[in-house]
């Protein structure tokens, strides 16, 4: 048998070499996790916890919400609610320099509050902005890179698939709190990304040029279909905010709710339903693949020491709790180029989240602060998944290259927000504080 | 005789990923039941606690195998799109190959856990139920992801204009 550093590395070697052949990331995670804890610890261990991770890390309590959020991202989707919400925000702000982009941005956020997938949220309103960007000769960069980036904000802001198995891996904590803890820096990023985009459109307005402008009253018309939101920001926010219900409660009640508001709308279709399911099952499987793969590696750095020696490496450069997250932050960001959102987060707040309770930070505030880093991980190029999601529906030709550029000047923005946190905790910790309890 | 095997794995990857949106739906309206019972008849039920839980395990591991069918697991795949399409497509059948073997491996290492679940009888700790078939289901799915992703190796072998390095998407 190896060593434990032997192990690691020969870990890592199989892990990359299937990661570029092109295997599915869940078999790259699962197969070198099987082949380092064999290498380590023997057949007989591998015999003994293979089965036990698969089955208990994909029958949680907490991991129910995942599948029924996602169902209801995608029920919203193929019902086509999102239209509505583009055509309202268009009309507020479609004639400011980079109109059409704040205006997708703002409605990316605004369907964060009803979808906890974020590619749920890039496919539908990418589907409707990208047309309506490429009429109005945007560049191509920055309207893809916009919808790229925009569509993780569905991550920030609650609910969210990302800080639902960030609790998964944190015994004890509130899912609840973390979802709350993520509304103030997500209309923060919100912000920073209209004003990144008012900016490039002010210096060169031709590449967004600012679109139509309308009457009061018209602009007023289309407030209403901003109801929908508001009814599931109540329900589901609201909901754990007052301690009225837990965060798998309020999943339940959000298909539900999001039925009701379909049949309101009177959209209600059998073949848009199957459609959400499948959706559904689509992405949950992937998810829940990726979850087991991620255990079992996980696992691996558990049995050999790893978590042990990162954070030893981490804390023998002495520097202060600042210094410590903008490092982790830092590695954080490799990782994620290569590693999907859902490997990065159960493998990495394992080996970190020591260290930042050490360092005098919350656990709910490092749950924000992942699901911020897992933002730039979803729009990085090989592995982002949003950028996959709107190549996929941008115009013919386009490369992942291409939205990548596009994309990569909003993950400054992003740090702009990570280094604020960093520097003010108080900007999660703050709502979360005045929760009731549940 | 080979493409009608790989036609009928693919039949049943889709069978079981259809099986596996009906249970969605089933997940959906036990959960919602639950939460109606305790917030509006407030007369909570505890029996959803342990078919939930079990039913998204049958979730997951039946749906492996139909979301590998249809692309959906996430993969790095900026090497593969780069190589053209003779080294692009070797790869990727390596990678399916790959992708089948580990889930070989995976539905005999979990055989055990439904052989020692059996053995001692095994229950939920709410209400009872035999946790055995459950935890098979471990073994099916990862022997349905072997199928698949051999035959989607074994396919691109016989059928190489079925090739394509185009990127996927995820969640």
């Amino acid at each position: 048998m190896l060593s434990a550093t032997a192990g690691i590395i020969l870990c890592l070697l199989v892990l990359f070499t299937l990661l570029l052949m092109g295997a599915p990331i869940f078999i790259c995670l699962l197969l070198s996790g099987m082949i380092g804890l064999v290498s380590v610890e023997g057949w007989q261990m591998l015999n003994n916890v293979a089965g036990k991770i698969a089955f208990s890390h994909v029958s949680g309590y907490s991991l129910l919400a995942v599948p029924m959020f996602i169902f209801m991202g995608n029920l919203l989707l193929t019902h086509r609610i999102g239209q509505d919400l583009y055509d309202g925000m268009y009309r507020w702000f479609g004639r400011l320099p980079g109109g059409l982009a704040i205006a997708s941005t703002i409605v990316c956020a605004i369907f964060g509050f009803m979808s906890g997938s974020n590619t749920a949220a890039s496919a539908t309103i990418g589907s409707i902005a990208i047309p309506e960007m490429e009429k109005k000769k945007y560049d191509r960069k920055l309207s893809l890179g916009t919808l790229a980036v925009a569509g993780t904000l569905a991550a920030l802001i609650p609910p969210s698939t990302i800080m639902i198995i960030y609790g998964v891996n944190v015994s004890g904590i509130s899912i609840g709190e973390v979802f709350v803890g993520g509304i103030i820096p997500g209309l923060i990023l919100t912000g920073l990304m209209s004003l990144y985009i008012f900016i490039v459109a002010k210096i060169s307005p031709k590449l967004a040029p600012a679109g139509t402008s309308y009457a009061f009253k018209d602009k007023v018309k289309l407030l209403p279909r901003l109801v929908p939101v508001g009814i599931l920001f109540v329900a589901i926010v609201g909901g754990m905010y007052m301690g009225v219900w837990t965060a798998i409660e309020a999943s339940a009640a959000s298909v539900f709710i999001s039925i009701i508001i379909i049949i309101c709308y009177r959209r209600l279709s059998a073949a848009a339903v199957w459609d959400a399911v499948k959706r559904t099952v689509k992405i949950s499987g992937m998810i829940y693949m990726i979850i087991i793969g991620a255990n079992v590696m996980s696992y691996l750095f558990f049995v050999t020491g790893f978590q042990d020696a990162v954070s030893k490496f981490i804390l023998h450069f002495s520097l202060p709790p600042w210094g410590t997250m903008l490092l982790i932050l830092f590695i954080m960001t490799i990782l994620g180029t290569f590693l999907d959102v859902i490997a990065l987060i159960t493998i990495s707040v394992p080996i970190f989240l020591p260290l930042v309770t050490a360092a005098g930070y919350s656990d709910v505030w490092f749950g924000v602060i992942v699901t911020v880093a897992s933002e730039m991980a979803l729009c990085t190029p090989p592995v982002g998944v949003n950028l996959f999601v709107i190549q996929g529906i941008a115009p013919r030709g386009t490369t992942l290259l291409t939205v990548a550029k596009g994309a990569a000047p909003f993950i400054g923005v992003i740090w702009v927000l990570l280094v604020l946190l960093v520097a003010f905790p108080g900007l999660v910790t703050w709502l979360p504080g005045t929760m009731g309890a549940r | 005789m080979l493409r009608a095997i790989i036609a009928a794995i693919n039949k049943t990857s889709s069978f079981f990923g259809l099986l596996s949106g009906i249970l969605i739906c089933v997940l959906a309206c036990l959960l919602i039941y639950d939460v109606f019972m305790r917030f509006a008849i407030n007369r909570p039920v505890d029996w959803t606690l342990d078919i939930t839980q079990l039913l998204q395990a049958a979730i997951a591991f039946l749906a492996a195998a139909y979301v590998l069918k249809i692309d959906g697991h996430v993969n790095m795949s900026a090497v593969v799109s780069n190589l053209g399409p003779k080294w692009g497509r070797r790869l990727t059948i390596t990678a399916n190959a790959i992708t089948g073997l580990t889930s070989a491996w995976m539905c005999w290492l979990s055989w055990s856990l439904f052989t020692k679940s059996l053995a001692i009888s095994e229950k939920s700790f709410g209400i009872e139920i035999p946790l055995a078939p459950w935890k098979l289901l471990v073994s099916i799915g990862f022997g349905l992801m072997c199928l698949q992703g051999l035959s989607m190796a074994l396919n691109l072998w016989l059928h190489p204009e079925e090739f394509t390095s185009d990127g996927r998407e995820g969640h």
